[in-house]
C-alpha cells in the first residue's frame, strides 16, 4: 500500500503524479527521504556552526511563532 | 456530553444532533485523554452521549472517522504560506505549523503518520498546495515529494519532543 496514493487524482494532480512516480517500495522511498533530509540538515548545521566560528559570536535560533 | 450539542426534544430534531466538528472534537479528546487505542466507535458514542447505531448514521466506520480526523488536523496546518512566501520561507512556516498542530495532538501521531491519504480531501488539498509551491519554484516533483516527507518526519519528531516531560 502506498499511503500517498491520492485516490482522486483530479483533486491533487501535481501531488498524484509525484506519488505515482515515487519508488514502488515504500521503505526505499522513506529511506531516500530520510537520507536526503539528514544530509540537508547536517549541511545546514555545518554552515551554521562555521558561520559562528568565523564571527566568534554565539548564535541561537529564535523560536517561531505559535500557530 | 459536549455542551454545544443541541438539546433534543420530542419528535424529529430540526437540526442534526451530531456535526462532523463535534464528532472529531470528541475523537481527539478521547485520544488525548486515554490514548488512540481507546478511540473506538463505541467509546466515541459514549463520549458524545449517543448510541453507537446513532453514530453510524453519521460516520460509516472507524476508517472513515480516521479520515475525518486526518482532514480536521491537516486543515489546521497553514499551507497558504506557499501562496505568498518564497518556497524556502514557506516551507519553514508550514513545518512550524505542522509541528505545532501535532504538538497539540501527539496522541494521533502514530495513526496519522501512517494513514493513507486517499479520500481525505482537505489533506489532499494541503499536499497539493505544498508540492505546487515547491514545483512552481522550479523544484523537481520527485525532489519536492522527498522534501515533504523529510520535513514531515522532522515535524512529527519535534512535536513529540515539544510535549515530552
Amino acid at each position: 500500500m502506498n499511503i500517498f496514493e491520492p485516490g482522486d487524482p483530479e483533486r491533487a494532480p501535481t501531488f498524484a503524479a509525484a506519488a505515482a512516480a515515487r519508488a514502488k517500495e515504500p521503505s526505499e522511498a522513506a529511506d531516500r527521504a530520510f537520507e536526503r533530509g539528514l544530509s540537508a540538515m547536517v549541511r545546514g548545521f555545518r554552515a551554521d556552526v562555521d558561520s559562528v566560528d568565523a564571527s566568534g559570536a554565539t548564535r541561537r535560533a529564535e523560536p517561531g511563532p505559535a500557530c | 456530553m459536549p455542551t454545544d450539542q443541541p438539546r433534543r426534544g420530542r419528535g424529529r430534531p430540526r437540526q442534526p444532533i451530531l456535526s462532523g466538528q463535534a464528532i472529531t472534537d470528541a475523537a481527539l479528546k478521547i485520544a488525548a485523554d486515554r490514548g488512540h487505542h481507546q478511540l473506538t466507535v463505541a467509546s466515541l458514542a459514549r463520549e458524545l452521549g449517543v448510541s453507537a447505531s446513532a453514530l453510524y448514521n453519521h460516520v460509516r466506520s472507524k476508517d472513515e472517522l480516521m479520515l475525518w480526523v486526518q482532514d480536521r488536523l491537516n486543515e489546521e496546518i497553514d499551507a497558504s504560506v506557499f501562496d505568498r512566501l518564497p518556497w524556502h520561507e514557506a516551507l519553514i512556516a508550514w513545518a512550524r505549523s505542522y509541528r505545532n498542530c501535532f504538538a497539540r495532538n501527539t496522541a494521533m501521531i502514530p495513526i496519522m503518520a501512517v494513514l493513507p491519504i486517499a479520500d481525505a480531501p482537505r489533506t489532499l488539498d494541503m499536499y497539493e498546495r505544498v508540492i505546487r509551491g515547491l514545483t512552481d519554484a522550479g523544484i523537481d516533483p520527485q525532489d519536492a515529494l522527498e522534501i515533504i516527507v523529510a520535513v514531515e518526519a522532522y515535524a512529527f519528531g519535534a512535536a513529540y519532543d515539544a510535549t515530552a516531560p
